[in-house]
């Protein structure tokens, strides 16, 4: 397994600027928020950013910290939205990708971290409950397997057949939380009603991995992925739609490792194109909404526009934008596997609720997302707040199905 | 590919180290910690004041509070008031507890660059902007207030105030009282008007106009000694401090940047009294040729890619004192601000005064074509104030390519010192072995009466050992300057023994400081690592 040891030099460089953690012009000057690290937000103390992970990595490396219960209890409060990678204006000594001159492997070396904490058995009881019970239930809330594809019944949805063009991975949170199934069950109809060829899998889906993975769990990423591609490939699979940008992520950029060449796009990259097509026709709509770019489908995959573009189609939408938007948008807290395991807690500093008043301050009445993870954490923060009459959060999907004729 | 290799020949790109620094803080400031129990009793009192989730004792996040985390604090804690900060410094003095406050917690410049023991009491929590005065021309703020949040908030009102060297995640606090400069518009200690600080016994101070009820921030100067210049550079040792009024300035109607260029730099240096002393322009910066060449290099690498804009042969850069053809020895930036008519008049007075000097105006594009990079980050910094890349990083990324940490840092003294200074590095340092000098750049403070120089020596390491004895032996060098040339060094020392060689040649003022010291701070809790009346340990190597 690799080591530190190996990115010993990117992390004796880290000048503990706290660059990572905080918003740059030209955002800067537009709003009064200054980070961009919902940890850091969450916890205040420095070792929860990027930097002060950054300064815990280099305490062990000189030795003077060791893999410690302590060192998980901080290390997985990270929710691996890659802002710190997006800012970190560091990257002195080696070059990781001469073009940027970006330090590219700061989430690489915090995954790192996360597997050897694990190597070395220190990991917080709910990482541990979550990755066991993938391992065991192929989900995280340790829901029978043969209850995955329940959401499909009645919806009219159908079970994918080798020769339909898509399979459309619904993921965990589409097939079990409540929330989830009925995003997933618009999208479907959705789709259905465009005349897209797709079908699901049901109780066959398993789990796409990408929370395991970035907890540093490998070895059950590996499996995990290694079945999904044979299963994938059993049925002559080519095209795969996500409902998360978190699968997207695995299946795009990982599944590749191991033998799973599939082409994969988001299920907002579908809806564009049918858009493009005039399969979906809109009605006219009166409404101000704000989109939260995911951290996967914007940070770690450079998709910002696709979903804007979808909701630009919608003749009276006025889209607006905050200020954290795009590279700089502020994480939901939910990644990493928090939409289950809530290491970052609540309180009026949760990633969620600060974002929910960010909304509500750009003026928007809705606040848009394309996630499921996201929509999880978003959606109960307008009562917490006390806000709900003002904004109210909904998934991307949700707005074209109302929206549409 | 290696970033070094940007402007590294093949020879030198894998030699140096940054970790040789590592191994002299562990040998000078080991102290004795707290046993379990202390510590335990101290987290519960001080979690009584702060609440549970602001005090803790973790090791993983103690070390983040060092900028070389071998040695760190044995509890961290986030007030969020003033009341808490009075709290947390009764609760310390009666335990005996060390206390190092910190700001923002970021590159830290002084007592914070590591914190051996005892309690980092972090401000990052107090990071409210009180007030944005702009009849008196002040903003109130808390310690955890950064550049970033202070610049955003003026600029919706018309203000501005100087990033400086800094970048926008960094507290205004901490370089603005802690880098001995002076001079309104740069960002040094002069755009402090007043202060409030908890004394380590809990009492709270108000320096200036705000002492009383209804006095204002902004009114430095009272009938009574002025005593907010002890909490300037004082490294945390005189207390928390836990308010700040500095200047603010309206944004002008009209911006400009000359740029002349000099033979050498008393020449230089010259122009800039001349124009600063007539009040022509508030602030100035003299390039060596080093530095210009170096910072449009990497300003342009922070835009364009390394193919685009290739790499830079390195060792005319470092050992030439002799500029190549058609490049000044030093350019002198000038920025002129304020009245359309006044902006315009001024230009033609510098275009004037350094003809007379015997230099040469350049004009604003020629100087962009030869140096777009620079251009860009000029025009970022001096004219619309909304500076994309921080100054902070060009000279990091800077160093970070000779691969080594400097031996020397910059200096800041008289015109004539500073020139002393100048030649000494070229005499002395330059023409050794594998040693490379860097002249980066100048400021003028107070109107030239001195001036900063960051000037680096570097030396290009076979080995780490060799790096750790060069640091050794010059590990008195800033005592030296003060002693042979009157110049200081721009930062508080990290290390006391270093504060304390400066100060023994001080005479009357070290020994006032001391009993000012001993007076506000019996029980020697604050900041004593870096305390330079309390016991000083050897360093191995020194004495010779």
């Amino acid at each position: 397994m690799a080591t530190l040891k190996e990115y010993e030099l990117e992390v004796m460089e880290c000048l503990r600027c706290k660059t990572c953690t905080s918003l740059h012009p030209p955002e800067l000057y537009q709003t009064e928020h200054q980070l961009i690290c919902p940890s850091l937000e969450r916890f205040k103390f420095f070792a929860y950013g990027a930097g002060g992970q950054m300064s815990i990595a280099k305490a062990i490396v000189l030795g003077n910290l060791d893999w410690s219960r302590e060192v998980a209890e901080v290390v997985y409060k990270c929710t691996m939205c890659g802002a710190c990678r997006e800012k970190c204006l560091g990257n002195f000594g080696r070059i990781q990708n001469p073009d940027s001159f970006k330090w590219t492997n700061l989430i690489e070396c915090f995954q790192l971290m996360r597997a050897q904490l694990i190597e070395h058995g220190h990991i917080p009881g709910k990482v541990k409950d979550f990755l066991q019970h993938i391992m065991n239930y192929g989900n995280p809330w340790a829901e029978a397997a043969d209850a995955r594809g329940e959401w499909i019944e009645g919806t009219g949805i159908r079970k994918y057949n080798p020769g339909d063009e898509y399979l459309f991975y619904v993921g965990d949170l589409g097939s079990y939380d409540p929330r989830g199934r009925r995003v997933a069950e618009t999208l479907g109809k959705l789709f259905m009603k465009c005349g897209v060829s797709v079908g699901v899998l049901g109780n066959d889906e398993g789990d796409d991995g990408n929370e395991v993975s970035f907890l540093g769990e490998e070895g059950l990423f590996e499996h995990l992925a290694r079945q999904n591609i044979e299963s994938w490939q059993r049925l002559r699979v080519k095209k795969i739609v996500t409902l998360s940008p978190h699968a997207y992520n695995a299946v795009k950029n990982d599944y590749p490792k191991f033998g799973g060449e599939f082409e994969v796009s988001h299920y907002t990259q579908i809806l564009a194109d049918l858009i493009r097509k005039g399969k979906i026709k809109f009605k006219p709509a009166n409404l101000k909404v704000t989109f939260h770019d995911p951290c996967f489908l914007g940070r770690h995959n450079g998709i910002y526009e696709t979903p804007r573009q979808v909701l630009g189609a919608i003749k009276g939408l006025n889209l607006i934008e905050m200020a954290r938007t795009r590279e700089s948008s502020f994480c939901c807290g939910g990644g990493s596997g928090n939409y289950y395991m809530d290491l970052l807690g609540g309180g009026p500093n949760s990633p969620a609720r600060v974002r929910i008043r960010e909304a509500r301050d750009s003026g928007a009445a809705i606040l848009a997302t394309a996630c499921p993870a996201c929509l999880t954490m978003l959606e109960d923060a307008p009562k917490t707040e006390g806000i709900e009459e003002k904004v109210t959060v909904k998934d991307l999907s949700e707005i074209v199905a109302e929206c549409s004729q | 590919m290696s970033f070094r290799g940007a402007i590294l020949s093949e020879e030198y790109k894998e030699k140096g180290h940054l970790f040789s620094g590592m191994q002299i803080l562990k040998g000078v400031v080991q102290r004795k910690k707290m046993d379990d129990e202390a510590r335990k009793l101290v987290v519960k009192e001080l979690a009584e004041v702060v609440g549970p989730d602001n005090c803790t004792d973790n090791p993983a996040v103690l070390a983040s509070y060092s900028l070389f985390p071998v040695v760190t604090p044995e509890i961290a804690v986030l007030p969020e008031s003033v009341e808490q900060v009075q709290g947390i410094l009764r609760i310390a003095n009666k335990r005996h507890v060390p206390v190092t406050p910190l700001a923002s917690s970021t590159v830290s410049l002084s007592s914070g660059v590591f914190i051996p023991n005892g309690i980092a009491l972090d401000c990052s929590r107090m990071h409210r902007i009180l007030d944005i005065n702009t009849d008196e021309a002040y903003a109130l703020i808390e310690p955890g207030v950064t550049y970033g949040q202070l610049c955003s908030a003026l600029q919706a009102q018309g203000y501005w105030y100087p990033l400086g060297s800094f970048h926008y995640a960094v507290s205004v606090l901490g370089p603005t009282t802690t880098q001995n400069h002076g001079g309104r518009g740069y960002g040094g200690w002069d755009e402090v008007a007043s202060f409030e600080v908890v004394l380590p016994d809990g009492t709270v101070v108000r320096t200036g106009g705000s002492m009383a009820p209804k006095g204002s921030w902004a009114h430095q100067y009272v009938n009574f000694p002025d005593l907010h210049g002890l909490w300037l550079e004082s490294n945390g040792l005189l207390g928390v401090i836990t308010k700040l009024a500095v200047r603010i300035y309206p944004k002008a109607e009209s911006n400009q940047i000359h740029i002349a260029g000099f033979k050498d730099s008393r020449s230089a240096q010259e122009f800039v009294k001349r124009i600063c002393r007539q009040g022509v322009a508030r602030h100035q910066v003299i390039f060596w040729w080093h530095g210009l060449t170096l910072f449009n290099h990497f300003a342009l690498l922070e835009k364009h890619k390394l193919d685009e804009v290739g790499t830079l042969p390195f060792e005319w850069i470092i050992r030439g004192r002799t500029p190549p053809n058609g490049v000044h020895y030093n350019t002198v930036v000038t920025e002129l601000k304020g009245y359309r008519e006044v902006v315009e008049a001024s230009a033609g007075v510098c275009d004037r005064v350094a003809r007379e000097i015997g230099g040469e105006p350049i004009p604003w594009d020629e100087f962009g074509a030869k140096n777009p990079g620079l251009k860009s980050f000029l025009e970022e910094y001096g004219i619309k104030k909304q500076p994309q890349t921080p100054l902070v990083n060009l000279i990091t990324k800077s160093m970070g390519a000779f691969s080594t940490i400097p031996i020397i840092w910059p200096g800041i003294g008289g015109p004539e010192r500073i020139l002393e200074l100048e030649e000494y590095f070229w005499k002395e340092m330059a023409l050794k072995k594998d040693m490379g000098v860097w002249f980066a750049y100048a400021h003028p403070f107070d109107q030239g009466r001195c001036f900063f120089s960051r000037i680096y020596i570097f030396r290009f390491g076979e080995n780490q050992q060799r790096m750790l004895m060069d640091a050794l032996e010059n590990a008195d060098f800033n005592s030296r300057i003060v002693r042979e040339f009157g110049c200081f060094p721009h930062k508080p020392p990290i290390f006391n023994l270093d504060a304390k060689m400066i100060l023994d040649q001080t005479g009357g003022y070290g020994e006032l400081l001391k009993r000012i010291k001993e007076m506000i701070d019996p029980n020697n809790i604050m900041s004593p690592h870096v305390n330079p009346f309390a016991d000083v340990p050897e360093l191995p190597g020194l004495g010779k």
